[in-house]
């Protein structure tokens, strides 16, 4: 029988050691007073690797955001920096080390010839490709609709779930002809899961989404991207990816969507219909004609009425700048990014500080590659006071941002583009 | 600087005083174990300002992914997102509500096991690996009883190992509960799932002792940190 001694550490023990730790410290609220307050802990305890500036929305599975003057000084967001939004989490995936290809399956199923069940490591062996592009969270913006007049539900990200990222991979359709799986002439989407699980609450939809798939690129432009350009990435910014950023492989389709760059890929199913999975129908859609704000609720949304965040809408942010920041009277450079879904080049970034009445068209560097950031500045002579200051860009195709991005709120809060609007003080 | 304006214009669309605190109302603590389960309760105060409807549905979204929320604790779910985190302003604080008299020393122990902890720990307390850690047979509790009493009270973040899976998560404190809940809870978990591991000697935890405790109001990694010495203990 033990005794209290032998034990090593008494109950009173521990409650003076407590007591020494604190005093130690020295910085006690009553924490009895804030009971129902949560102590968000910093990104970098709650994902190996990531920088504590990284704004937390979600701990427990890891969802945290970019600030803009962190985003906007590299070229290509380094890991430590790039935003996560995790639905579920792969088991021991909240970190930026990798995880080895060799011993991980994937398996390519569904209205194929022959079905190809093959070790990751076997992708290494293919030839590689190399894009560089935005990855962005189609929730991104989303406090936006909330700003200018018309709250959505959900995270609400500022502008920093997006980052500039390069992957690397061998491309699909060259891993389709490698194992001679041969979809079927009538398969018409990508159904990719991935190997993380929903907690074990029960009852939780396992995440998975489905991407347009074509079998005549020639003539079918929404499936063309999946089917020419999507690679099974086993690289980012020139290193295994991150488990986080869904190592060791990940879907990667240029100018989608995040979410639709499914993670920790372990299946590739070919179907002739979009998966009725929860997070395909009611979630990460958005309703294909004009709803009333605040009005419309997520669960009318059908495969008729909606589509998927799969393109990324035309988009200007201002890096600089800052919404609120101070500035001295004369000339002020005004920069940042713009991007669209790469199918046709960004032509435009017009700049506004009446309120849209006038416009002043800024210069654009065309990046390397048609999914990544352009980049765009303007000299406006400002005068004391405070301003706020438009910016909107425009495609080839003519597609632009509104200037009130809330005519196309929908219930879930995605793919917020409306022009850009910051406030200046001139002083 | 700019990282401030971000966060105050953040905390301004949410129209709070501040981040992370629910404001106190009957419901409070049913929002403040539930939620928590998946997500932080930065969710439900970004989300400030929805209405009953919206409120309601997304609680239903939350059903539908899984949490285990019944009828009626989904109507008091909803009636307190829509009094306090609804479109109109929150009515005036009830007072009592935070000091509740630890009246009766015989709290059910394992119906407030059921209330507070189940929705991670599992009713069995097996945990769920790589997420909650497993409360059953679990030594480090069954080495001194204030340990679990500190957890409860201040909450435990960090990295740490159980039953051979490693954690790095946050559990809430759940220092609103009263000293005689929290050590009913304490003694349900020990001597429910850890009856093996106790000492011969083993005296269950009293309100007194929990009372005495929760003054060190100590912060969740430090939590952490005495778990550390209480394994390096032999």
């Amino acid at each position: 029988m033990k005794n209290q001694q032998q034990r090593g550490i008494t109950r009173r023990d521990l409650i003076k050691r407590a007591g020494t730790v604190s005093a130690a410290l020295g910085l006690f609220p009553a924490v009895t007073r804030f009971a129902r307050a949560q102590t968000t802990p910093k990104a970098s305890e709650v994902v190996i690797g990531k920088d504590p500036r990284l704004i937390v929305h979600n701990s427990k599975t890891g969802v945290m955001e970019t600030p803009l003057e962190i985003l906007r000084e590299h070229e290509i967001t380094p890991k430590q920096f790039l935003y996560i939004r995790n639905n579920q989490v792969l088991n021991g995936g909240k970190t930026n080390e990798p995880i080895p290809l060799a011993g991980w399956p994937v398996e390519i199923v569904g209205m194929v010839l022959r079905p190809a069940h093959f070790d990751a490591a076997a992708l290494e062996d293919l030839t590689q490709y190399e894009v560089k592009m935005v990855l962005q969270c189609s929730g991104n913006g989303r406090s936006f609709f909330a700003k200018y007049g018309a709250k959505a539900k959900g995270t609400q990200w500022g502008h920093g779930g997006m980052g500039q990222t390069v992957w690397k991979g061998p491309k699909l359709k060259d891993v389709l002809a490698h194992f001679k799986v041969e979809p079927h002439a009538a398969a018409q989407f990508l159904t990719v899961n991935g190997r993380d699980l929903p907690p074990a609450t029960g009852g939780r939809p396992d995440f998975e989404h489905s991407l347009p798939w074509s079998n005549d690129p020639e003539t079918d432009w929404i499936g063309r991207d999946v089917t020419e350009n999507a690679i099974l990435a086993i690289e980012m910014n020139g290193e295994p990816i991150p488990a986080v950023h869904g190592g060791p492989v990940r879907l990667i389709v240029p100018g989608y969507y995040g979410t639709m760059n499914v993670k920790w890929v372990g299946q590739i199913r070919f179907e002739a219909r979009e998966s009725y999975n929860y997070n395909q129908v009611f979630r990460y859609r958005v309703p294909l004609y004009p709803v009333e704000p605040g009005q419309y609720d997520k669960k009318k949304q059908g495969y008729e009425n909606s589509r998927p965040n799969w393109h990324q809408k035309v988009k200007a942010v201002v890096f600089a700048p800052l919404d609120g920041e101070q500035v001295k009277a004369g000339t002020v450079k005004f920069w940042g990014v713009a991007w669209n879904d790469g199918v046709q080049p960004v032509e435009q970034v017009l700049v506004s500080k009446d309120q849209g009445k006038t416009w002043v068209s800024a210069k654009i560097s065309a990046p390397d590659s048609p999914y990544a950031w352009y980049k765009w500045e303007v000299y406006l002579p400002m005068s004391a006071g405070e301003h706020e200051v438009w910016v909107r860009a425009i495609d080839r195709w003519g597609r632009a941002q509104p200037l009130d991005g809330v005519v196309d709120w929908n219930p879930s809060g995605y793919e917020w583009n409306g022009a850009d609007r910051i406030k200046v003080k001139v002083g | 600087m700019t990282n401030r304006i971000l966060l105050t214009l953040a905390l301004l669309l949410a129209g709070l005083a501040l981040a992370g605190e629910l404001p106190a109302g009957p419901g409070a603590e049913l929002v403040f174990a539930k939620c928590q389960i998946c997500h932080d309760l930065t969710y439900p105060l970004q989300n400030a300002g929805l209405s009953e409807d919206e409120w309601a549905s997304t609680v239903d979204d939350m059903i539908d992914y899984g949490a285990p929320i019944d009828e009626e604790e989904r109507s008091v779910i909803v009636e307190y997102l829509a009094t306090y985190l609804g479109p109109n302003p929150p009515p005036a604080e009830e007072g009592a509500e935070g000091g509740k008299a630890a009246a009766e020393s015989n709290v059910d122990g394992a119906a407030a096991y059921a209330a507070n902890c189940a929705g991670c720990h599992q009713a069995a307390g097996q945990g769920v690996p790589g997420a909650f850690p497993p409360l059953k047979k679990n030594p480090v509790l069954a080495k001194d009883a204030s340990y679990p009493a500190l957890v409860a009270l201040f909450g435990l973040q960090g990295k740490l190992e159980a039953g051979g899976a490693t954690y790095n998560s946050a559990m809430p404190p759940l220092g609103q509960l009263d000293d005689a809940t929290i050590a009913a809870i304490v003694n349900h978990v020990l001597q429910t799932f850890n009856e093996d591991l106790l000492p011969k000697d083993f005296k269950p935890l009293d309100a007194a002792t929990v009372a005495e405790l929760r003054k060190q109001a100590l912060n969740p990694q430090q939590v952490l940190e005495l778990r550390a010495k209480l394994l390096d203990s032999k």
